[in-house]
């Protein structure tokens, strides 16, 4: 009578799991002054909050998440990006009718590739995990980004207004609300 | 005393040409044409008198039909060159714009097409040099292609070269050139501009229409939001190439469907949702979700390109 022989295999796999996400806007900044002096008026302030030049654009990088911004073409650019090392392993069980010869073999070689499947597609999942966890984080940080955006767009077209203020005459004064971003500027011409 | 036409005497061969060439003309309903197009038969080395004159007049009273038939009629009134064009198709153009001359390419993708069947992976296409077809050529192989691309002949029909280079097809049915190999081949829109080709375009423009808004409205029916950035990449690829070269040539007045395209598109209030409602989330990632967003919303995004025109 033919019996069953239980076989057993082990399978590892060593990956890196990598994500990213990012989101692009338009600063929207009221062309008050030629194009070149509005985006040095931007680089100025992005200099003051910290940014940091790189390739012709400006950036921050802060708790995972880059900031980056064209100062050219007011394109905004948040990106966050991620990676960790996997070691799984995973034992799997089958069965041969044969102790020892080519049927054994044979299902060793299946139930192996079964397990490696398996751990393929638990990377996967954790490779999902990682992706989500990025994504929520990117989200999570959008409202607070945006607040800060509009502040560098008032801030830039405040200092535009003053600049083309000062190009048409003489200042003699300027007042600002800071609570509802309003600004005065009387001029004597 | 009225005189009858006379009598013409055809083969079988040639009765199905002439089959073939009424469907492709959108006269004769598909039925009896489909039967001819993907059945195999021997083509004879010639065709008679007869045939070739039927074959003549079927193209000429048919394409005039169809450029007249549209919008050709309609009496316009728009800014061309900064000057005011108005009338008619025919009162717009000159004689030598107006004039449709066949080459012989016309002929031989005709009695390839009654005698091959395209739908077989086996059957070899025909190689039609693109750059001997005249613009009579062109229209009749983008009413080939539209009366063959909801058949069985679809899966051949957008890889062919023929096709893929074809500007019209390429305008007017985006949505069956989302691959790899339509997105590698940007159509030149240029020689559509002037001449008789450029009235074509100018023919088309309520066909035009009439296709762009069936494709924003099957946007509805999309639950994989994969499947939405696809095709909203190859709306928005033909869409730059063409917008480009109106632009380059100061010819505006050619992407007038989209105006009316967009009126008839957008409501009062236009919500996002009417475009994405089917749809089984946007994607895993914001800038998936962003690009899902982008691709629904490609025709409406023209409208800033447009306005600074």
């Amino acid at each position: 009578m033919s019996r069953a022989y239980r076989i057993k295999v082990s399978e590892s796999l060593r990956k890196t799991i990598r994500g990213e996400d990012h989101v692009s806007t338009q600063l929207e900044i009221l062309n008050l002054l030629p194009p070149e002096e509005m985006a040095q008026l931007l680089r100025d302030e992005l200099d003051q909050r910290g940014f940091l030049e790189e390739e012709n654009c400006l950036v921050r990088d802060r708790e995972g998440i880059r900031l980056v911004i064209d100062p050219s073409e007011g394109l905004v650019t948040v990106e966050v990006a991620g990676c960790a090392e996997l070691e799984l392993q995973k034992e799997g069980e089958g069965y041969s009718w044969e102790q020892e010869g080519d049927l054994q073999r044979k299902a060793e070689i299946i139930l192996r590739e079964k397990v490696k499947r398996d751990l393929e597609k638990e990377a996967r999942e954790k490779q999902g995990e990682l992706q989500q966890e990025l994504t929520d984080k990117l989200e999570a940080e959008l409202a607070d980004l945006r607040r800060e955006l509009d502040q560098i767009a008032s801030a830039v077209t405040a200092n535009a207004l003053k600049r083309k203020a000062a190009q048409m005459g003489q200042i003699k004064e300027i007042s600002e609300d800071r609570e509802t971003g309003s600004m005065t500027i009387v001029l004597e011409v | 005393m009225t005189s009858t036409p006379p009598s013409r005497l055809v083969s079988s061969f040639e009765a199905n040409v002439l089959l073939v060439l009424q469907y492709i003309l959108r006269r004769d309903p598909y039925e009896r044409a489909l039967k001819v197009i993907f059945t195999n038969s021997e083509s004879p080395d010639c065709l008679s008198r007869d045939a070739m004159e039927v074959i003549q007049d079927y193209l000429r009273k048919g394409c005039i039909r169809i450029l007249a038939g549209g919008n050709g009629w309609w009496h316009e009134r728009y800014l061309k060159y900064r000057q005011v064009h108005e009338g008619r198709l025919w009162q717009r153009h000159s004689a030598e714009d107006l004039r449709l001359s066949f080459s012989h390419h016309t002929l031989r993708f005709l009695l390839w097409l009654t005698a091959e069947n395209p739908a077989d992976k086996k059957t070899r296409w025909l190689k039609i040099p693109l750059e001997e077809l005249t613009g009579a050529d062109w229209l009749f192989f983008y009413l080939a292609f539209s009366a063959l691309v909801p058949t069985m002949a679809r899966s051949a029909l957008i890889h062919k070269p023929l096709f893929l280079h074809h500007p019209l097809c390429r305008l007017a049915y985006p949505e069956h050139f989302q691959e790899q190999d339509a997105l590698a081949i940007r159509p030149d829109f240029i020689p559509w501009l002037t001449g008789s080709k450029a009235v074509l375009v100018e023919a088309f423009q309520m066909e035009l229409c009439q296709r762009w808004l069936a494709v924003e409205d099957g946007k509805a029916r999309i639950t994989d939001w994969a499947d939405m950035q696809v095709l909203g990449k190859a709306q928005e690829f033909i869409l730059n190439a063409f917008l480009d070269a109106l632009e380059k040539e100061t010819r505006p007045d050619l992407a007038r469907f989209l105006f009316v395209t967009l009126k008839a598109l957008l409501p009062e209030q236009p919500r996002l949702e009417l475009w994405t409602r089917s749809l089984e989330g946007m994607g895993h990632r914001l800038a998936d979700r962003t690009q899902t967003h982008q691709a629904a919303l490609v025709l409406p995004r023209q409208m800033s390109r447009l306005h600074r025109w």
